[in-house]
């Protein structure tokens, strides 16, 4: 059927911030739905919160609105854009509900708009557990015995009559928020209320539990003449009972006979009919009885999902892209498949290899239990390919950056074998690793099966892997020949695993690879096997025998991306790394990528002239440049996991573009540093480098407390703390940081009540120019990561900023910066600090790059290719005359008990951007889009410790002013009453009712101010935090942050928020 | 695993791969084709119509799920020998009642793994199926290659004689109906039975040998189907003239794969072979009447020419192959005739398109419209 053109405008919802459950798979399918809709001549609107975004680029769509999803802004924008329809299903669950929202709100009605790629009724079957339900009776398939329940009473009495584990699951929630796994009733009382709270309409599905079960996923498109094609199966290597965006995952399914696949993939056909989804994509989970074959149906997703984006990238089969070209009228047998040019995508990919998904997890930055449950607590994901499980097993391990190098995780052998056991039982990002061991202390293979219910087709292949390590370790490097050793890397052996296992140097073993000859052969995904032609350069590496990449005769370079997603390095490098390729490619550069992250635009096989799925990771990426032999490597847009082998490369030879390697170690070697700033007579925070708990003592002792603590060499402050004494000094490098001469710890002085400035910078090796100067809202000692920042600076007096631009350009000009450095400053009475220096792209670029107007990208890459900041004649970037703010968004809700006040040790995982010509409406938009309430009216609660007793009166009757009713425990209370301010005493816990934690559960306080209090009211203050977390009330806990939303919520109380026009890029 | 030699596999363009003999030893001539479905390998070894043929399967790893006799296309393994990236040691399904390995070793058949399968796929796909040895004796190159162009090629064999069994054999079928049809067999496949069996009241499985049609002249039947079967359809003699008698007593003719190469053949449709054969479980195929696209299951070297359909006045295309707009099926516009290319009854496959066709079979043999 021909495009339809009854529909001109097009709005695509995007997927808003980066949570846990939906991260940059939706920058890959939203980018990829805008384009391919603007291709077939649609004018294409994008709304996205996000600014790390490809997707908000303003070159992608006609207009990009960089905007709170709600409502009242898109209402805005369809009057404003005079949209006809949307497509709602390539922006995760958040577009999913605004889509609903808007429904409810009868917005879609006035404007008459239509929804593309789904409707109302089919949402409301898949997303529904008791329509779902019905509806898979309806067609004689089975789902987990259970019910659909809507109070808490009624769970209790349904769960009375079922065996345990019992599983919960909220409605309309993301990734399994508020679910889990009860294994008694004390378990089930508390996940079902916790899921009753936290459905948006009160309901979860309780049913026995299939832990254990197989588990299996189908992506399934279908096309408006009722074509249904699939375009993948996956199987799960953890079975039931783990989330699966929280399993290892391969692909194709690995365990299932023609006739059970055959019988999943009718049943696919048949829900997706059922279920009624119009065009696209969906997801299909089932779980397969390993007994007996019996099959349950799981649940459904009807849009285009995290499965998608890794099915896309495992089969080169474009989802979301053909998604949206079929929401507007194409059937599956018009679109051509880009891979063979010559076939149609009415068809179903036919791999020849296999693909393995490892989640990736930042546990230890939460501080709660590593326990995986039905609920997703991973941050992201790799995915490797490779001619078998175990080469592709061990591959996903090296991409992962945990710094392991394979299925190899040292000092496990210390356990014994209950401790063993029971981390066999219970499932772990370490479980793999526990297997391995159980395997090399002689289990059986049916008693680990037993223990941990995985499949034996996939603990045969562990076993396999500690067979061939023992036949390693068994030969030697000089009987090393061209087969034994090909032979250990099709299983996946690493150089530095074979190295350890032969006693030698990894430089030995990759040299007598390339001495025998033993060399990886890459080979192309093409969708079809080889049965036809492929036209798309998209590789993994293998060793076989064919080699099919074959080096280009021209200019090239490769551009290294960032591997998995984590807290402190997430999809602002894929942004950097994806922008950098686009523009080389547009400069007639061949450019070449190297990633392993399938939720990234960075690994779309558009994106480059060259992609290559491979870990970023020393042997991989030297063997990739040893064939190509590139002009030249980026490695600082890829965040700092490129970065880390800027030494290597560069002693290997390799020409790196952008700061050479000894200023990098310059800015990252602390001792180095200083010296440097000495020099160049800068200050930075007095402190030292302690390689014992005596030394740091004396450090500190002699700068004064407090002091903030970290590790060496760290990402996203990872084990950083502020200290305020001795004990906790101590007690801290004991637990936190285990400190010897390896990992020696930092101590600077920390200085209270700074604030910060966070300056995104470009040099072309002497000059520089200055991309943007963000203020902090938060003070110094919360991480920069997670503070809210604003472009430009509104509390900075010109005289300080001057400090920070002769600061900025003086370390620019020594550093010999080429390309992008980011420094934070601290600004402590008048005194500006330099905190960190960072000799690459920051998280900030795209947030910069969008506030300005200005593609910064774009520079750096031709600053690194050798062009001068004058022969760039790029434009100011100053004041454009409106503001922007970033805020941090958490996913705190994934983490029951987690304390949620910030610190010097990054936690969130995304983050939202306000714009306005207005501060106050800049800071509302940010919050409203990171989902924090401000309240208009209504009363706030306020706890503050001793030191901000002072700080938190300005507020207090500001708020007071404004109409608010506070509420306040003793001490506070005292301290506000002594200033003439009138508020509430509302008893602590245990001293009276209803206490505080009573009062915000019951929905009666609508913001609270609590700074943490010190470790002896912890109690307390977690209890708040706590219940403000699921009460989804908005609560702050910095002064300088109060402040801030005071504004917020005094223009909240006097103004309408508006649109502010489209995102643009200045020419030049 | 029963072996673990080295293995040589030469294909007759001199293009050769050593890998790893895990069933099975000798040497051995066939002619060489791939498959890229993904699951699957044990209906694939039993059907008949891969008498003749060494199978690669683009699917790297395979023995994952055993080996289970009810998915079994027909008594035993019917392809010469399979060649993979690596066969899994490890069967893990709850059906299985052996491995791989062991099951190869029973009939002596030849399982290689460790070769680059997607560099030998390719090699095929360039040449066209190919002849080709396998051997664990020979492993000198040169005089290998010797031997194979030596080799008789399965173009020239009557391969199906091989496969079909030497009496009739009557299945009893769907007892609503009172439609009874002959199934000529040429290496039908156990799935096409059942699958008959469901629309028709009886299906009485008739070999195509010498005592044909002795065989058939008691039968009472309202119908013929022509079943799928290996090899070439270009060199089967004496089947024109039954199908043209059927033709003329207005018997209704269905047919899938070989069998509807032939019925194409006695009506003058000319037969080619294609340049990569359709060998797979995941190809589109258009159904004209209701504009749908149907994923199916293919195995074929030959076609139905498009040029000579479009030539003929009778004929007329009903299923096209949307990879290469082949011929998949095609009806005669004044006799109820009606066969098709591709695999309805799946196994291994997607099984869409199975009520569709056998619906339409049956319609065709009742005369419904």
């Amino acid at each position: 059927m021909p495009i339809r053109d009854d529909i001109k405008r097009i709005l695509v919802i995007g997927a808003g911030p980066i949570v846990i459950g939906q991260a940059g798979e939706f920058d890959y399918s939203g980018s990829q739905a805008v384009k391919a809709l603007k291709k077939l001549g649609y004018y294409v609107v994008v709304i996205n919160s996000n600014p790390a975004t490809v997707m908000t680029d303003p070159e992608i769509a006609n207009k990009t609105y960089i905007e709170p999803i709600t409502n009242d802004i898109i209402e805005q924008i369809i009057q404003r854009d005079k949209i006809d329809a949307i497509l709602p299903t390539v922006g995760g669950q958040t577009a999913l509900n605004a889509a609903l929202d808007l429904e409810k709100a009868g917005i879609l009605e006035k404007y008459n708009i239509e929804l593309l790629g789904v409707n109302i009724k089919s949402i409301n079957i898949a997303e529904g557990r008791r329509e779902f339900k019905q509806a898979m009776d309806e067609i004689g398939l089975l789902s987990p015995e259970g019910s659909i329940i809507n109070t808490y009473e009624d769970a209790i009495a349904f769960a009375e009559d079922l065996d345990f584990p019992i599983i919960v699951r909220p409605s309309y929630t993301l990734g399994g928020t508020g679910g889990g796994v009860a294994e008694n009733m004390e378990d089930f009382k508390r996940i079902a209320k916790q899921g009753l709270d936290l459905s948006p309409i009160s309901e979860i599905l309780v049913e026995r539990s299939l832990i254990g079960w197989k588990e299996y996923e189908f992506e399934v498109m279908r096309d408006i003449a009722d074509n249904v094609v699939i375009v993948a199966s996956v199987e799960n290597f953890d079975p039931m009972g783990v989330h699966t965006g929280d399993s290892i995952t391969v692909a194709p399914a690995q365990t299932l006979t023609d006739e059970e696949y055959q019988t999943l993939r009718d049943y696919s056909i048949a829900i997706i009919r059922k279920v009624g989804v119009a065009t696209g994509g969906s997801n299909i989970q089932f779980g397969v009885n390993p007994a007996n074959g019996e099959v349950r149906v799981i649940e459904m997703n009807p849009r285009v999902s995290r499965s998608s984006a890794l099915v896309s990238k495992a089969t080169g089969y474009p989802i979301a892209k053909i998604a949206a070209q079929l929401a507007v009228g194409l059937t599956l047998d018009e679109i051509e498949n880009e891979i063979t040019k010559t076939t149609p995508v009415s068809f179903e990919p036919s791999l020849d290899y296999i693909i393995v998904k490892i989640p990736r997890w930042d546990f230890e930055k939460f501080k709660v239990p590593s326990n995986l449950t039905t609920q997703m607590k991973s941050v992201g994901e790799v995915m490797s390919i490779g001619s078998n499980f175990r080469e592709a097993f061990q591959k996903a391990f090296r991409s992962l950056e945990i710094g392991v190098d394979g299925l190899d995780y040292k000092g496990l052998d210390k356990f014994d074998d209950e401790y063993l056991i029971n981390k066999l039982v219970v499932p772990t990002p370490m479980r793999p690793f526990f297997i391995k061991e159980a395997f090399k202390r002689g289990m059986s293979i049916e008693e680990i099966q037993k223990h941990t219910n995985i499949d034996i087709w996939f603990l045969d292949n562990i076993l396999e892997i500690v067979e061939v390590e023992k036949e390693i370790s068994e030969n030697s490097f000089e009987n090393l020949d061209e087969d034994t050793l090909r032979s250990y890397k099709l299983h996946g052996f690493s150089d530095s695993q074979i190295r350890r296992l032969l006693n030698k140097d990894t430089e030995e073993i990759r040299a007598k690879r390339k001495e025998l000859k033993v060399l990886p052969t890459y080979k192309k995904v093409d969708t079809c096997a080889a049965e036809f032609e492929a036209h798309t350069p998209y590789y993994y590496s293998t060793y076989m025998k064919e080699n099919e990449s074959f080096p280009a005769d021209r200019k090239k370079i490769i551009v290294l991306g960032g591997g998995p997603f984590r807290i402190g390095q997430g999809i602002e490098f894929d942004y950097c790394a994806s922008q950098a390729s686009m523009i080389l490619k547009d400069m007639g550069i061949e450019t070449i990528m190297i990633n392993c992250n399938p939720e990234t635009v960075s690994t779309d096989y558009d994106t480059s002239d060259k992609l290559y799925f491979e870990p970023v990771f020393l042997e991989d990426v030297m063997n990739i440049i040893d064939l190509e032999n590139p002009d030249g490597v980026i490695l600082q847009l890829g965040g700092q996991t490129p970065l880390k082998l800027s030494e290597a490369l560069e002693e290997a030879g390799v020409k790196i573009l952008g700061t050479s390697q000894s200023n990098i170690d310059r800015a990252e070697d602390r001792g180095r540093f200083m010296e440097m700033l000495d020099e160049l007579q800068i200050a930075y925070p007095a402190g030292g480098t302690a390689n014992s708990i005596e030394e740091a003592t004396k450090i500190a002792l002699n700068i004064g407390f407090p002091v903030i603590v970290r590790p060496s060499y760290v990402l996203g402050g990872r084990g950083m703390a502020v200290v305020y004494d001795e004990v906790d000094l101590q007690h801290f490098i004991v637990e936190a940081a285990k400190v010897n001469e390896d990992h020696p710890v930092l101590i600077d002085k920390f200085l209270e009540h700074a604030f910060e400035v966070d300056v995104d910078a470009l040099g072309d090796g002497k000059a520089g120019v200055i991309a943007g100067i963000m203020q902090h809202i938060e003070e110094a000692g919360v991480h920069s990561g997670d503070s809210s920042s604003v472009l430009p600076t509104y509390l900075v007096e010109p005289h300080i900023i001057d400090k920070i631009r002769f600061a900025t350009y003086k370390i620019i000009e020594k550093l010999e910066i080429i390309g992008f450095i980011n420094i934070q400053f601290a600004v402590y009475r008048d005194n500006v600090f330099v905190i960190e220096v960072n000799p690459r792209a920051s998280r900030t670029v795209p947030f910069v790059s969008k506030s300005n107007g200005i593609a910064l990208t774009k520079v750096a890459v031709r600053l690194m290719l050798g062009e001068k900041i004058s022969d760039i004649n790029m434009p100011n970037p100053g004041f454009m005359g409106h503001y922007t703010v970033k805020c941090p968004v958490f996913s705190f809700g994934k983490f029951p008990g987690v304390d949620t006040v910030l610190g010097p040790e990054m936690r969130s995982t995304g983050e939202v951007m306000g714009i306005s010509e207005f501060f106050g409406e800049a800071y509302v938009k940010s919050q409203l889009a990171a989902g924090n309430h401000l309240p208009k009216t209504g009363n706030v609660f306020i706890s503050v410790n001793d030191f901000d007793k002072q700080e938190v009166l300005p507020v207090a009757r500001r708020l007071i002013e404004l109409g608010y009713e506070l509420w306040a425990t003793l001490g506070t209370h005292s301290s506000l009453q002594i200033a003439g301010i009138k508020s509430n005493l509302i008893p602590k816990i245990g001293a009276g009712s209803p206490n505080v934690v009573e009062k915000i559960q019951s929905g009666d306080i609508n913001l609270i101010i609590n700074t943490p209090l010190g470790r002896k009211a912890y109690q307390d203050d977690l209890s708040i935090r706590e219940a403000a977390l699921q009460k989804k009330i908005l609560c702050i806990t910095t002064i300088p942050a109060a402040k801030a939303a005071v504004d917020g919520m005094e223009w909240l109380q006097k103004n309408q928020i508006t649109i502010f026009g489209p995102i643009l890029n200045r020419t030049w | 695993m029963k072996n673990n030699k080295k293995a040589l596999i030469m294909l007759e363009n001199g293009y050769y791969e050593f890998g790893r003999a895990f069933a099975s030893e000798g040497t051995r001539f066939s002619e060489f084709v791939f498959n890229t479905s993904m699951t699957g390998y044990e209906e694939i070894l039993t059907d008949p119509s891969y008498k003749g043929q060494t199978v690669l399967f683009t699917n790297p790893l395979i023995g994952n799920y055993g080996i289970t006799n009810e998915d079994f296309q027909s008594e035993k393994i019917q392809a010469e020998g399979i060649l993979l990236r690596e066969y899994s040691r490890r069967a893990s399904n709850h059906r299985s009642q052996k491995d791989l390995a062991t099951y190869l070793e029973e009939s002596n058949t030849f399982g290689v793994d460790r070769i680059d399968t997607r560099a030998f796929t390719k090699v095929i796909r360039q040449f066209g199926a190919m002849k080709g040895g396998i051997t664990t004796e020979v492993l000198d190159p040169v005089e290998f290659l010797k031997q194979v162009k030596a080799s008789p090629s399965i173009s020239d064999v009557d391969l199906y004689k091989q496969v079909i069994s030497d009496k009739v054999q009557v299945f009893e079928g769907n007892p609503s109906v009172k439609e009874k049809i002959i199934a000529i067999d040429f290496g039908i496949k156990g799935n096409i039975i059942r699958d008959l069996c469901g629309k028709f009241n009886k299906v009485y499985l008739v070999p195509f040998d010498d005592n044909f049609e002795t065989n058939i002249a008691d039968l009472e039947y309202d119908g013929v189907f022509l079943s799928n079967g290996p090899g070439d359809p270009r060199i089967v003699k004496g089947i024109d003239k039954f199908i043209k008698q059927f033709a003329e007593n207005n018997i209704p003719i269905i047919g899938i794969c070989f069998g509807h190469q032939l019925i194409g053949q006695a009506f003058g449709l000319k037969t080619i072979k294609l340049p990569f054969g359709h060998h797979g479980g995941n190809h589109p195929v258009k159904y004209f009447d209701n504009g749908r696209v149907y994923i199916t299951a293919q195995n074929h070297n030959y076609a139905i020419s498009n040029e000579s359909l479009d030539a003929s006045e009778d004929w007329e295309m009903t299923w096209v192959n949307l990879y290469d707009q082949t011929v998949e099926g095609i009806k005669h516009k004044h006799l109820p005739i009606n066969c098709i290319q591709f695999h309805p009854e799946a196994s291994p496959g997607p099984r869409e398109a199975n009520e569709k066709v056998f619906e339409d079979f049956y319609k065709t043999v009742a005369k419904q419209d």
